[in-house]
């Protein structure tokens, strides 16, 4: 019996592994004529990162050796790691080895987009024999010396065009075909803001609808302009539903100005809550905006015939603006008192 | 005998006869300017534009002119110049030359006499016919400067030192300020071409009203020409105003980088585009220098030509300071802000306890090239006192040979400027001779040297708002959000390293950065508080000096200059003002920077020098 247990236990284990072993997903050529096999790591049936084998051959000074690394990355495309080959070190100029401080900078040099000599060309790396005063080159260049690590120049170089070149789009992509719930949910746990655009960008129509109040809680948490970015991406008709227009009631005033205007652009051709109204009618400023246009155009177009008195009785009061066509709209509707209101 | 006799009765008759005359020669008006160039960078402070001798060690060739005499005879000749190198050495003069008349020599060399701006006697000389060529000689390639020359025969002749009383001299002998002409009416005048200014221009002119744009060089571009050579930087097409930014993409130049040969700055680019507008009347080689006003409005801008003195006038409703140094505010008693705030004003965290004059500094940038065969560079005596410690063993300076701070950034501009030449002079120079290294720079040349120095900070006009740190890092936006800003927050220091050894008098800095996300700067911030019809782009809009960090990047300054142009086309349609415009007509700016003025179909590949942000990746 115990037997029996112990090979089903077994067996179940090689059937994880075989379930996480990683099988190809697609390839990379390289620049320089190379290719690398990108393959998917799952987690029982949950897409977990992406992984490839790199091997690169790498110059330094003409003394030529080729990288063996394993690098990850996320299912946006992010480079997470790399690990190298118990047998087979990274080394610098010279054959000698990194030292452990030497690996933990190439982590640092691969995860940042921030970096000067990634922009360059190859050929601007070093001093070129005719800028030098004794016409000795291959020294790196001043600028980009504290970047890199000492005698590893052209490995730094040629892996972070690996972990962050084409690879980067065919990730996304990948993932772009088989997104659904469970992988929008551990792409929202990425919490970075390149995360929360990725979804923005590549979700369906159906999967926004299916993932309403998650992505109101990245427009909630949102920093800089990913608030407006989501709004003006949320499909338009999803503006029609009760909790986007709770939203919107709750949380106007904390959004920015872009973001209302983006907000008051989607709602232009859904029908408005009464209680949405009432709130966009206290957001009429007495200082002339599109916002107050928008609002008035979205407010004449609910033909609500309260909502509408009272918005021109306030904007006679307060001698706000009219753009011209919120005029002839508001002459269509023949409101009353009208003729008192001023053109922009 | 009686021959004798004969000869000096004629010739004291000859003398008697010569009525007195004076004549007056600009150096910068002569017709053939040789090698020498024309510096107008402080004429507001010294008095005029001048000639100098930019030769980077090396004499330039000579500039020369035909004087119309009104009587033959003999004149004393007095020539206004200075020692500019005296105010730190007492050896030899950098810039030495001499007048030549009829191609002689006059025995004097000039530019040896005074440290500050003065006429220095050069002698007599005998005048035999009414047409002379008179020629600028330079003798030692080290920025030699000549104002103006005054041959005279009036007795007892004293040339007027007074800066104000030689300007009305000058104005009457030459008759400017009798009729200055009306340089025509316009819509809109924007005063200064660098890239706030031009796009003020284009951006004005594209949407269909009348501007004259003058600018004080031969071309346009500022900072970002050939004059200069600092790159653009900052991004543009961001949010909340993704199409702002499409005119400074047709404009800009397609390479990057800092103290590079000429062809990289376009020039031309800017020019074609300035010249491809029918609505803008283009006014090079002209500075503004004076401002009427009539209450709190501006009326008329006089500007100068800085070539032949003439003065023209400028009418418009409207006008912009792109000026950097918000002279046109200055003058027409605009609030301004200068030095650094302290913490106590605005509440910023960067700001100094205490307030002080210790603005950015101005860029003398330079480099070398390398020659097939050994080249000498003058082994200077009036140099800065140079060692192995202080030599910098390089052939190119960045925007980090950085001078004056703490410095007036108008007033003392002439002596920041020549202070960063003279340490480009001395390292060269020891480099080239003395450096137990020098073998090593044998073939180097020196290539160029900006004689045009590249100015980060001066006024500030003051407007509706103040743009401070907080807004910037808390991302306090206001509705009234314009141009985007997305450098860091970059203030330049002295570099300790270069100021210990050279205490007070660092030509080299340092940048500390605090990345900001992109920023737009609110409308109030680009119009005077106090001057209802002047409006301003570049460096001198209202921002505190934490705020300007960021600000500054050129790209920023381009788009401030597109909303500017914008800006004045509803000015115009609404006959309002710019503070009117933000009251009343503000959702028509709105629709016009959504839309955007640029070509929106170029490429966008001028991806140089873009600067960190925290803008999310948006891909």
């Amino acid at each position: 019996m115990k037997l029996i247990v112990s090979f089903l236990m077994g067996l179940a284990g090689l059937l994880t592994y075989l379930g996480n072993r990683p099988g190809p997903a697609f390839e990379i050529e390289t620049k320089n004529g190379g290719s690398f096999e990108v393959e998917e790591v799952r987690w029982g049936d949950k897409l977990a990162k992406y992984s490839a084998n790199i091997m690169a051959p790498v110059c330094e000074e003409g003394i030529c050796y080729n990288v063996n690394v394993v690098f990850n990355w996320n299912l946006i495309g992010e480079f997470i790691d790399y690990q190298v080959q118990p047998y087979d070190p990274l080394t610098k100029l010279d054959h000698k080895p990194f030292t452990l401080a030497d690996y933990a900078k190439l982590q640092g040099i691969l995860t940042n987009h921030d970096l000067i000599f990634t922009g360059l060309p190859a050929d601007e790396l070093v001093v070129k024999a005719e800028e030098t005063v004794d016409g000795y080159s291959g020294a790196t260049i001043e600028a980009i010396k504290d970047e890199v690590i000492d005698g590893a120049l052209f490995t730094c170089y040629t892996l972070w065009h690996i972990a962050n070149g084409a690879v980067v789009d065919s990730i996304r992509q990948h993932t772009q075909r088989q997104l659904d719930k469970p992988m929008i949910a551990k792409i929202i746990g990425y919490n970075t803001a390149s995360a929360n655009y990725y979804l923005i960008d590549h979700m369906s129509e159906t999967q926004f609808a299916q993932n309403l109040p998650e992505i109101i809680g990245l427009i909630q948490a949102g920093k800089g302009y990913f608030p407006k970015n989501a709004i003006e991406k949320i499909p338009e008709k999803l503006f029609g539903r009760q909790e986007m227009q709770d939203f919107l009631i709750q949380n106007y005033d904390s959004l920015s100005y872009y973001t209302q205007v983006a907000a008051l652009s989607k709602l232009q051709n859904v029908p408005l809550q009464k209680d949405l109204t009432s709130m966009l009618l206290t957001q009429i400023s007495d200082r002339n905006s599109i916002q107050n246009q928008k609002i008035i155009a979205l407010i004449i177009r609910n033909n609500d015939e309260e909502a509408i008195k009272k918005m021109v009785d306030h904007l006679i009061e307060k001698k706000i603006k009219l753009s011209a066509a919120n005029y002839q709209l508001l002459q269509k509707h023949k409101v009353a008192g009208v003729e008192a209101l001023e053109k922009i | 005998m009686k021959r004798l006799i004969f000869l000096f009765l004629l010739s004291s008759q000859f003398a008697l006869a010569q009525k007195p005359a004076t004549v007056f020669v600009e150096a910068e008006s002569f017709e053939n300017k040789g090698g020498w160039s024309i510096d107008q960078q402080f004429m507001d402070v010294m008095g005029s534009s001048f000639l100098m001798a930019h030769g980077m060690g090396r004499p330039v060739e000579n500039a020369s002119t035909t004087v119309t005499f009104p009587e033959t005879g003999t004149y004393k000749v007095y020539v206004r110049t200075r020692n500019w190198s005296a105010q730190w050495s007492d050896k030899d003069a950098a810039g030495q030359f001499q007048l030549l008349v009829n191609d002689k020599p006059l025995g004097k060399t000039f530019g040896k006499d005074n440290e500050k701006w003065s006429w220095s006697e050069g002698g007599t000389v005998k005048i035999t016919r009414k047409e002379n060529k008179i020629s600028l000689k330079d003798l030692t390639g080290f920025n030699g400067r000549c104002d103006a020359i005054i041959f005279t025969s009036v007795p007892n002749f004293k040339p007027i030192e007074d800066k104000e009383r030689l300007t009305e001299y000058r104005n009457a002998y030459f008759g400017f300020d009798k009729n200055p002409k009306n340089a025509g009416t316009f819509d809109f005048v924007v005063v200064g071409g660098g890239m706030a200014g031009t796009c003020s221009a284009i951006s004005a002119a594209r949407k269909g009203i009348k501007v004259a744009l003058i600018q004080n060089r031969p071309v346009l571009g500022g900072n970002n020409s050939s004059e200069v050579r600092v790159h653009l930087g900052g991004r543009i097409n961001l949010e909340p105003y993704p199409a702002l930014g499409n005119l400074v993409n047709e404009i800009g130049p397609s390479e990057g980088g800092n103290a590079q040969p000429k062809e990289y700055y376009e020039d031309d680019k800017k020019m074609a585009a300035v010249l491809a507008e029918p609505n803008i009347s283009l006014f090079l080689n002209y500075h503004a220098n004076k401002v009427e006003t009539n209450g709190s409005k501006i009326e008329k801008v006089y500007a100068t030509n800085i070539e032949t003195g003439e003065k023209v006038y400028f009418e418009a409703p409207l006008f912009a300071d792109c000026t950097g140094d918000g002279t046109i505010g200055f003058l027409a008693g605009a609030e301004y802000m200068t030095g650094r705030e302290s913490r106590d004003v605005y509440g910023e965290k960067t700001a100094p306890e205490v307030a002080d004059n210790l603005t950015m500094g101005a860029s003398v940038q330079w480099f070398s090239e390398k020659k097939d065969h050994p080249v000498s560079f003058p082994d200077i005596k009036w140099g800065l006192p140079w060692n192995e410690a202080k030599a910098e063993e390089i052939t190119k300076g960045d925007w980090e040979w950085e001078t004056g701070m703490g410095l007036d950034m108008t007033l003392d501009f002439e002596q920041i400027r020549d202070y960063g030449m003279l340490a480009v002079y001395s390292n060269w120079s020891y480099l080239k001779n003395r450096a137990e290294n020098k073998e090593k720079f044998a073939h180097d040349a020196l290539k160029w040297v900006a004689y045009v120095a590249g100015k980060r900070e001066s006024r500030r006009l003051k407007g509706d708002y103040v743009l401070i740190e907080q807004d910037l890092t808390d991302q306090r936006v206001y509705p009234d959000g314009t141009a985007p800003t997305s450098w860091s927050i970059d203030l330049h220091y002295p570099d300790p390293e270069n100021s210990k050894l050279f205490p007070g008098a660092a030509f080299k800095s340092i940048a500390k950065h605090i990345k900001i996300y992109p920023y737009p700067i609110p409308f109030r911030c680009l119009y005077s508080k106090n001057i209802d019809n002047l409006m301003m782009a570049g460096r001198d809009i209202s921002v505190s000096h934490v705020a300007l960090g960021t600000v500054r990047l050129m790209r920023t300054t381009g788009m401030m200059g597109e909303v500017l142009g914008m800006a004045a086309a509803i000015c115009k349609e609404e006959n309002t003002t710019p503070r009117g415009l933000y009251q009343n007509y503000f959702p028509k700016l709105e629709a016009m920077m959504i839309e955007g003025v640029g070509d929106p179909t170029l490429p966008k590949d001028q991806d140089y020098n873009l600067g960190g942000t925290l803008m999310e990746v948006v891909k």
